[in-house]
């Protein structure tokens, strides 16, 4: 009975500071938050050991108030928790108590009982329901980022030490971006995304699913949260590259006209032949009869005038090298100007992100 | 004379087709400063005679040493110096000067030849020196390694003082055609070719009929 008594006045005192200077608010803006009201009076309600009043009121509060902080919402489920699971032995129901203490977890990853709500058994549900879950709560101030080089941070904060990682996708995409991912375990740590990885953009104007993955080490419980980024920024235009006109490309090997060719050979040949009649055996008139050399000579000329049709490779032709290759020069200018201008595009390319609010 | 005339043609198409060259701007640096061959020939030769010998044919062991250079430079002026001879043949020498291109060069010079003599009636034991003024070409088969030689000239009777006493009233002309390959790694080159000449001293007249393989040096062959 006396410590009945005790725990009375430990409720007392727990209701007065949380409706009075529980949160460390200012005095005048504390009265008049009613959220803190409420729960004043299910803390007044389990201190006067109406545990179903303190159940039932706890749960309208919760189903019937937006915009709760999560330190208001943490306190409420501790105490609707403690209301589930009393010292009164008759009146616990552990499961629901550890549900809340779950759902407080949830929100305020370390949920700790306030000195006025703790007695063993409920510090005991707390651990397990602690155990039982790997909470993470995300949150991010609004951030521009400027360049490849600009980055945005994102703070996790996990009810148990986990490793975490972050990755971003538009909404309604597959596609994937891995952004940033930390190696070693702990309650707190802090994520790092960009906006442009120097080739490609990879948060442009709209919304994102940003993807935090919190892994326990030792057990390997892993928790996966999803929320809604939201991204604007000027678009990033950049500068296409010119495309080479292979047509205005000059031919740099030359061929003598075949035809220029086969007339040289043909007359040179013919020639040949001719003189094969001009010396006749015996008969110095004009019966001549052609000699067979001369024949074998002509044909060959003639003969390696059409061959030249096969073993012409061409001569290279100086200009026509030079034109082509000041025609490559100006391209490879051109080319590497607009990859500077596109360079300097992806350096002033700036965004703001922020998360999009929770719906609680 | 229709066949001087045809030949004359022949000649004038290859040079003209040679001439209509597009691509001259388009040479590659000249890697050598003058045009030069040194060529070693063997001479399939046939000799007939007329009158002396009645048409008489022979086929004598015949060789010739050929030597030109023409500068690349100074307008294409050049040198030209060629023995020809064998057993049971004629001596032949001359010096020529060359006027013009590789392509297309005038040949002026001057030439002695072995050849009848009336007072003894031997056909080759009196040596003969007179003017030549001929032509000469090379052109190459567009870019391949072979190039076409074409060389002609006419013999001019130099008179002497034993002319007015015994006028040997000479004349004579000849005329070669051939196929060079060049190698393009080495300034080497090799020659299939034809050769005909005829040469007239007091009234008697000697005919060669050859077919010419040789092989030599030769540099510049793409100037």
């Amino acid at each position: 009975m006396h410590s009945r008594f005790l725990r009375s006045l430990r409720f007392v005192a727990l209701g007065i500071v949380a409706g009075v200077s529980a949160f460390a608010m200012p005095a005048a803006a504390q009265s008049a938050d009613p959220v803190d009201d409420l729960i004043t009076r299910v803390i007044f309600d389990l201190n006067d050991l109406r545990y179903a009043d303190a159940i039932r009121r706890g749960r309208d509060v919760l189903a019937s108030t937006r915009g709760m902080r999560a330190e208001q919402e943490g306190l409420l489920r501790s105490a609707i928790a403690a209301a589930y699971y009393p010292e009164e032995a008759e009146a616990q129901q552990p499961d629901s108590a550890i549900a809340q203490f779950v759902a407080g977890l949830k929100v305020v990853p370390d949920l700790a009982l306030p000195i006025e709500l703790r007695w063993d058994g409920l510090d005991s549900l707390l651990s397990v329901a602690r155990s039982r879950t790997l909470a993470v709560v995300v949150t991010m101030d609004e951030q521009s980022l400027a360049g490849p080089l600009g980055r945005g941070t994102l703070s996790v904060h996990a009810s148990r030490p986990a490793r975490f990682s972050l990755r971003t996708g538009a909404l309604g995409s597959a596609a994937i971006v891995r952004q940033d991912s930390t190696s070693g375990a702990g309650t707190r740590s802090t994520l790092q995304f960009r906006a442009h990885d120097g080739r490609d953009v990879v948060l442009a104007t709209g919304e994102y699913v940003a993807t935090i993955v919190a892994t326990d080490p030792v057990t390997g419980d892993s928790t996966v949260l999803t929320r809604r980024m939201l991204v604007e920024g000027a678009r990033l235009m950049l500068v296409a590259p010119p495309t080479f006109d292979s047509t205005k490309l000059r031919r740099e090997s030359v061929r003598p006209p075949l035809l220029r060719t086969a007339i040289t050979a043909l007359a040179f040949g013919s020639a040949t032949f001719l003189f094969g009649t001009m010396a006749g055996e015996k008969d110095f008139g004009d019966d001549f009869e052609p000699d067979g050399r001369a024949v074998f000579v002509g044909l060959a000329i003639v003969g390696a005038g059409i061959g030249s049709y096969w073993l012409d490779k061409g001569k290279a032709d100086p200009e026509a090298v030079a034109a082509n290759a000041a025609l490559r020069d100006e391209h490879r200018k051109a080319v590497d100007a607009a990859a500077a201008e596109s360079e300097r595009r992806i350096g002033e390319y700036r965004v703001t992100v922020k998360l999009a609010p929770e719906n609680r | 004379m229709r066949r001087a005339l045809l030949l004359v043609a022949l000649l004038g198409i290859g040079s003209l087709a040679q001439a209509q060259a597009p691509a001259d701007s388009a040479q590659p640096p000249r890697r050598s400063p003058v045009y030069l061959t040194l060529m070693l020939d063997l001479h399939g030769a046939r000799l007939i005679s007329g009158e002396i010998g009645n048409g008489d044919e022979t086929t004598p062991g015949m060789g010739s040493l050929d030597f030109a250079v023409q500068s690349s430079k100074l307008g294409g002026l050049g040198l030209g110096l060629r023995s020809v001879g064998g057993t049971g043949a004629y001596d032949y020498a001359e010096v020529a000067v060359l006027l013009g291109s590789r392509s297309f060069s005038v040949d002026i010079g001057g030439a002695s030849r072995t050849g009848y003599n009336q007072l003894t009636d031997n056909l080759n034991d009196t040596t003969y020196r007179f003017a030549r003024v001929g032509a000469r070409s090379r052109v190459n088969l567009g870019n391949t390694d072979f190039s076409v030689t074409m060389r002609g000239a006419g013999y001019i009777n130099i008179p002497t003082p034993e002319d007015e006493l015994l006028p040997s009233n000479l004349s004579g002309f000849s005329l070669e055609s051939g196929l060079s390959w060049s190698w393009a790694r080495y300034p080497l080159t090799a020659h299939l070719g034809y050769r005909i000449e005829q040469f007239r001293v007091f009234d008697v007249e000697q005919r060669t009929r050859s077919l010419v393989l040789g092989g030599g040096v030769v540099l510049g062959r793409r100037n």
